[in-house]
C-alpha cells in the first residue's frame, strides 16, 4: 500500500465501497492508474493511484450486452493535504479495445491560490458536480493522454460553470507530470486559452486571455482588487502570463492591458472614467512588483483629479510588495486580508510634471504608516494646480498658483512624520485673488520632529502683500519641532523702506500660536504707498518700533507705537490688531492720536480746495473689516496751540457744503464768489461711526440739534453748519469721491 | 432663652451664604438659536440672487452682551448680590446673541453666494448637511468626474468659512469657548431649515433627505 506514497498527499479515507467487474478477456490492465491520472489535474489523485492498487475485489457478474469492461470506483471522501473530495467516482470502460474514462464528483474543495490577498481563492475553493469524461484515453506502459476529454464542473462561490469544455490532457508517469490545456471558457465574455503543467511538487499555469469584461470579472470576486474598496463598473482585459507554485513560494507574471475601465467606491471619492492602462504584474519570492502605465482617461481621487490627456501619461510602479506581519493574528478562518503592506519601493510619474518615489513603505488602507518618500516637481505650474492647490482648499494658499521647480524628501516612521524637507527653485505663488504673490524664490528648508532642525533659508526676488511691493529678500531660519525662529535679522523692503525683523519665532502650543516679536518699521514713504491702494497721493513717512507682537483669540496683537509723519504733523498708530489677514474678512483694528496735521497740505493731496491750520485729533477703535470702515470715533479740530494762519477758501468751503449737504439759499453762493478766502476762529468734526452711519458733530453745537463745522473769525465772518447729524457713510465718502475727480458739487 | 444667639447665627450663616455670590453664564441657547436661523435663512434662500448690497444690522440680532461681569457682582452691595444670585441664572437664559458682527455678515455673504453653486449637489444628494455643522460629501457618484474636485474644493471653502463663522459669533460675544455649542445649535438649525429635497444626517449619522 506504500508503494510509490508521495508525501505531499495524505489519504485519510480510501474506501472502495461498490466495485462491480464485468469480466471479458482483456489485456490486464492496472486500473488504478488511469483513475489516478483524470484526477492528477484536480492536484490529489496519485494518492489515489496508490491507494487502489490492489485494493478492488474484483467479483464476476452477468456481463452487459456488448461486452467490455467496466469499473465502477467510489472513492467516497479522499483529503490530500489541501483538497477534499466528496463523492468521488471513477468510471472506466473498454469498448472493443478503445478505454473510456468518466470521473465525477459531488464536490471538490481546492487549496489556495497563489496569488490570493483575500478571498480569490474562495470562488473556486469549492467545485460541485464535476464530470470529466474522456471518449478515447491513450494508455501506454509511460503516458496516459486524452485528447479530446470533456470537463463540466460549477463553481457556486463564482457563479460560474462549464459545460463540456474540451480538454486535452498529458499525464507523463515518469516525469511525474500532468499537462493539460483548454481554451476559456468565456467567462466574463473572455477569451483566450488556459495550458497547465501538474507536477508533484507544483502547477504551472499559462494563460493567454482578451477581451475579459472587468464589471463581470469583479463582481465575481476573482480579482485581487476584491479587496480594495472600489467596484469596476466597465472594462475590458487583455492579460497574458503564468502562475507557478512549484518554487518555495507561489510566483507569477502577467502582461496585461486594460481598457475603458471604470471603477468607483460607494461615495465617488476614488473614482476613473475610461481609463486605458498597460503593463506587468509580477508575484515572486520577493513579493509582488506592479507597473502600470495609465494612458488616457479621467481619474478622481479626493481630491484630486487628472485627465490624463492633458496631464500626460501616469505612471505608477510597486517593487516587492507584500503583507507586513507585524503582529500574530488570527488566521483559522483561512486566509484573510493582511491589514498592513509592505514594499521595498513605490514610484509614481505623472508625466513630465512630477514625480514621487517613495522607499521602504508600509501602508494599510487607512493610510501610509511608513515610508521614505522623495518628491519633485519639474513642473510646478501644472503639478501645483493639479496636485497642490486640491489639498489646500479653504486655506490661504487655496486659491494659489505656482510656477517653478521643487524637490523634497518625507520620512514617516510609525504612523508619524519625522522628517522633512524641501528645496525650490524659480518659486512663484500668486494669490488668484491678488491678497499675495512671491516671485523667484529659492530655498531650502528642513524640519526634523526630534529635533532642530538644519539652517533653512528662502530668498525671493520680490512679491507683495496686499499689494504692498516687497523688495528682494533673504531670510535665514531654523525649523524646530513644533515652530519656526529666525536666525539672523531680515529686512523686507517696502518700498524705500521696510519692515526690520529683529526676533521673530512662531511656535505652535495648545493654548494658540506663541509669537515672538521684536522688530521695527523703517520709514516708508507714503506717497508711493498711497498709489499702490489707489489713495489720493500725499507726503510722509511711516515708521516705528513693534517690541512684541502677541497671539490671542482676538488675532494678532501689534505692541508698540506706529509713526506715521504726515502733513507736517504725525499720527501715532497704538493697539494694533489684526485677524484673518487673508481670509473673507480680513480685520484691521486700530486707535490712533493725530497731531498738528497741517491743513493746507490735506486739501492739497485731496485736491479739496485750500484751508491753513492745523488740526489734531484722534482715532479711536477703528475697525476695518475687509478695508472698510465698519467702526470708529474719529475727532479732528482745530489744534487751538498751533499758531499760524487759519484761512479757509472759498472753494473748500463749496467742498465742505457739498459734502454736508449744501448752502441753504443761492444768495449765499453768489455771496462767497466775491471772496478768495475766510478766515477762521476754529473748525473740525467728530465722527462716531457705527455700520454705515456716522454719527456727526462739529467744534461747537448750534440751535436745532445743528453743529458748528467751521466758527469764522474776522471778517467776511463765515459759519458753516451742519444741521444732519446722521450721515450715511458709504454716500459721505461717494461725495469725497465726487469731489476730489473735480465734479460740481452736488448742491442741494 | 438663647433666641437672640440663634437668630444670629442664622443671620450670619444667611449672609455667609448670600456672600458666595456665584454668575452663572449660561450659553442663551434660545437666543443662538433665533440667531442661527437667521443667518441661515439668508444664506439659503437668496440662492443664485445677485448680492448687491451688503446685509445690513439687523435690529433683532444686533443686542448687545447683557451679561453682568463679575468684577460689577463684586461692588454691588450684600443684599443685592444675593437678589443677583436669585436672579442671574434667569436672565442669562434671556441673554442675546451677537451675530451682526461686519465679518460674520463678509462670511454670511460669501457663503449665500456659494450656496447658489452648491445647491444642486445638496439636491442630488451628492453632498449634504452633516450632524457636525459642516457640510459633508455623502456620495459624489452622480457628480461627473471633472466636476468633482471642483464641488470638493468648495465644500472645503464652504466649511472653512463656517468654522470661521461659528468662531466669530463665539469670539464677538467674548466667549470663544461657546464654539462648539454655536457649531451645534447651528447645525440642528441647518438641518431644520434645509429645504426640502436637500440631504442631511439624523443625529445618528445616517443621511435623510428632507
Amino acid at each position: 500500500m506504500a508503494a510509490g506514497y508521495s508525501p505531499l498527499f495524505r489519504m485519510t479515507r480510501l474506501r472502495v465501497a461498490l466495485l462491480r467487474v464485468w469480466l471479458i478477456p482483456v489485456r490486464p490492465i492496472r486500473v488504478w492508474l488511469l483513475a489516478g491520472a483524470l484526477l492528477l489535474p484536480w492536484g490529489g489523485l496519485p494518492a489515489l493511484a496508490l491507494a487502489a492498487d490492489g485494493a478492488p475485489t474484483a467479483s464476476a457478474a452477468t456481463p452487459p450486452p456488448g461486452a467490455g469492461l467496466q469499473i465502477d470506483i467510489d472513492v467516497g471522501q479522499a483529503i490530500h493535504q489541501a483538497i477534499g473530495a466528496e463523492n468521488l467516482r471513477a468510471r472506466l470502460s473498454w469498448i472493443g479495445r478503445q478505454p473510456r474514462f468518466e470521473l465525477r464528483a459531488d464536490s471538490l474543495t481546492l487549496p489556495t491560490l497563489p496569488v490570493s490577498p483575500r478571498d480569490s481563492a474562495a470562488p473556486f475553493g469549492r467545485i460541485e458536480n464535476l464530470q470529466l469524461s474522456c471518449p478515447r484515453v491513450e494508455v501506454t506502459n509511460r503516458r496516459i493522454a486524452c485528447a479530446e476529454a470533456r470537463l463540466s464542473a460549477r463553481f457556486p462561490q463564482a457563479a460560474l460553470g462549464l459545460e463540456a469544455v474540451p480538454l486535452a490532457f498529458d499525464w507523463d508517469r515518469q516525469a511525474g507530470q500532468v499537462r493539460f490545456s483548454l481554451p476559456w471558457p468565456e467567462w466574463f465574455g473572455g477569451r483566450g486559452r488556459l495550458e497547465g503543467l501538474v507536477r508533484a511538487h507544483g502547477v504551472r499555469l499559462d494563460f493567454e486571455l482578451g477581451d475579459l469584461d472587468l464589471q463581470r470579472l469583479d463582481r465575481s470576486g476573482l480579482l485581487p482588487a476584491a479587496t480594495l474598496p472600489v467596484a469596476v463598473t466597465a472594462g475590458r482585459l487583455a492579460a497574458a502570463g503564468w502562475l507557478e507554485t512549484t518554487g518555495a513560494a507561489p510566483a507569477g507574471n502577467a502582461e496585461v492591458r486594460i481598457t475603458g475601465l471604470g471603477f468607483s467606491d460607494a461615495p465617488g471619492l476614488r473614482a476613473g472614467e475610461a481609463l486605458g492602462l498597460a503593463g506587468q504584474l509580477r508575484q515572486d519570492p520577493t513579493g509582488i512588483a506592479v507597473q502600470l502605465e495609465f494612458t488616457d482617461g479621467l481619474l478622481f481621487v479626493d481630491p484630486w483629479f487628472l485627465d490624463l490627456a492633458e496631464t500626460g501619461p501616469l505612471e505608477v510602479s510597486v517593487s516587492e510588495l507584500q503583507p507586513a506581519v507585524l503582529r500574530a493574528e488570527p488566521s483559522d478562518s483561512g486566509p484573510i486580508a493582511p491589514a498592513h503592506w509592505q514594499a521595498r519601493a513605490a514610484d509614481a510619474r505623472i508625466g513630465t510634471h512630477a514625480s514621487v518615489r517613495a522607499e521602504d513603505l508600509r501602508f494599510s488602507t487607512a493610510g501610509l504608516e511608513q515610508g521614505d518618500i522623495a518628491w519633485e516637481a519639474s513642473r510646478l505650474d501644472t503639478a501645483g494646480q493639479w496636485l497642490v492647490q486640491p489639498v489646500l482648499a479653504g486655506t490661504v494658499l487655496g486659491r494659489t498658483r505656482f510656477q517653478g521647480e521643487a524637490e523634497g524628501r518625507l520620512r514617516l516612521v510609525g504612523d508619524r512624520l519625522v522628517a522633512v524637507s524641501a528645496r525650490w527653485r524659480d518659486l512663484t505663488l500668486l494669490d488668484e485673488l491678488q491678497r499675495f504673490a512671491l516671485t523667484g524664490a529659492r530655498g531650502h528648508l528642513g524640519w526634523q520632529a526630534d529635533r532642530i532642525g538644519p539652517v533653512s533659508f528662502l530668498t525671493a526676488g520680490g512679491g507683495h502683500v496686499l499689494g504692498m511691493p516687497v523688495a528682494p529678500f533673504d531670510s535665514r531660519f531654523q525649523l524646530d519641532p513644533d515652530g519656526v525662529r529666525l536666525v539672523q535679522p531680515l529686512h523686507l523692503g517696502v518700498l524705500d523702506g521696510g519692515l526690520n525683523v529683529d526676533v521673530l519665532s512662531v511656535h505652535l502650543r495648545p493654548e494658540g500660536p506663541q509669537i515672538e516679536f521684536e522688530g521695527g518699521v523703517q520709514a516708508v514713504s507714503l506717497e508711493p504707498l498711497t498709489a499702490v491702494f489707489g489713495w489720493p497721493a500725499f507726503a510722509g513717512t511711516l515708521s516705528g518700533i513693534i517690541p512684541r507682537v502677541r497671539y490671542d483669540v482676538q488675532g494678532l496683537r501689534v505692541d508698540g507705537r506706529l509713526l506715521v509723519r504726515l502733513f507736517d504733523g504725525e499720527v501715532v498708530i497704538r493697539d494694533l490688531r489684526i485677524r484673518d489677514l487673508f481670509g473673507v474678512a480680513p480685520t484691521l483694528a486700530l486707535s490712533a492720536e493725530i497731531r498738528r496735521l497741517e491743513l493746507e497740505q490735506v486739501t492739497r493731496a485731496f485736491d479739496f480746495g485750500r484751508v491753513e491750520g492745523r488740526v489734531s485729533g484722534r482715532l479711536d477703535e477703528l475697525l476695518l473689516v475687509d478695508w472698510l470702515p465698519e467702526r470708529m470715533d474719529l475727532v479732528l479740530m482745530t489744534d487751538p496751540e498751533a499758531p499760524g494762519r487759519r484761512r479757509i477758501s472759498q472753494r473748500a468751503v463749496e467742498n465742505l457744503t457739498a459734502l454736508g449737504g449744501g448752502l441753504q439759499g443761492a444768495a449765499s453762493l453768489i455771496f462767497l464768489r466775491f471772496f478768495e478766502d475766510f478766515t477762521y476762529r476754529r473748525l473740525g468734526f467728530a465722527c462716531v461711526l457705527e455700520g454705515q452711519v456716522c454719527q456727526l458733530s462739529g467744534v461747537a453745537d448750534a440751535p436745532d440739534e445743528a453743529f458748528v463745522l467751521v466758527e469764522g473769525g474776522g471778517l467776511p465772518r463765515i459759519t458753516v453748519i451742519g444741521h444732519n447729524r446722521r450721515v450715511d457713510w458709504p454716500e459721505l465718502v461717494q461725495r469725497l469721491q465726487a469731489v476730489r475727480e473735480g465734479d460740481p458739487p452736488v448742491v442741494q | 432663652m438663647n433666641v437672640i444667639p440663634r437668630l444670629s447665627m442664622v443671620l450670619v450663616l444667611t449672609l455667609a451664604l448670600s456672600a458666595c455670590v456665584t454668575i452663572h453664564i449660561y450659553f442663551p441657547a434660545a437666543a443662538a438659536e433665533e440667531a442661527a436661523r437667521s443667518i441661515v435663512r439668508d444664506v439659503l434662500e437668496h440662492q443664485g440672487a445677485p448680492d448687491a448690497e451688503r446685509p445690513g444690522p439687523d435690529p433683532d440680532a444686533a443686542l448687545e452682551p447683557a451679561w453682568r461681569d463679575a468684577g460689577a457682582a463684586k461692588r454691588l452691595p450684600l443684599l443685592a448680590r444675593a437678589l443677583e444670585r436669585m436672579v442671574a441664572p434667569a436672565a442669562a437664559q434671556n441673554m442675546d446673541l451677537r451675530v451682526d458682527t461686519p465679518a460674520a455678515n463678509r462670511l454670511r455673504a460669501a457663503m449665500r453666494e456659494r450656496h447658489a453653486q452648491l445647491a444642486p449637489h445638496f439636491r442630488s444628494g451628492a453632498i449634504g448637511f452633516g450632524r457636525d455643522g459642516f457640510v459633508t460629501v455623502r456620495d459624489l457618484s452622480e457628480v461627473s468626474l471633472r466636476e468633482r474636485a471642483t464641488v470638493r474644493q468648495a465644500v472645503d471653502e464652504e466649511n472653512a468659512d463656517r468654522r470661521a463663522l461659528y468662531a466669530e459669533i463665539a469670539r464677538a460675544n467674548g466667549r470663544p469657548d461657546w464654539e462648539n455649542q454655536i457649531r451645534e445649535t447651528f447645525a440642528r438649525i441647518w438641518i431644520e431649515e434645509a429645504p426640502s429635497g436637500y440631504w442631511y444626517q439624523d443625529p445618528a449619522g445616517n443621511w435623510q433627505q428632507k
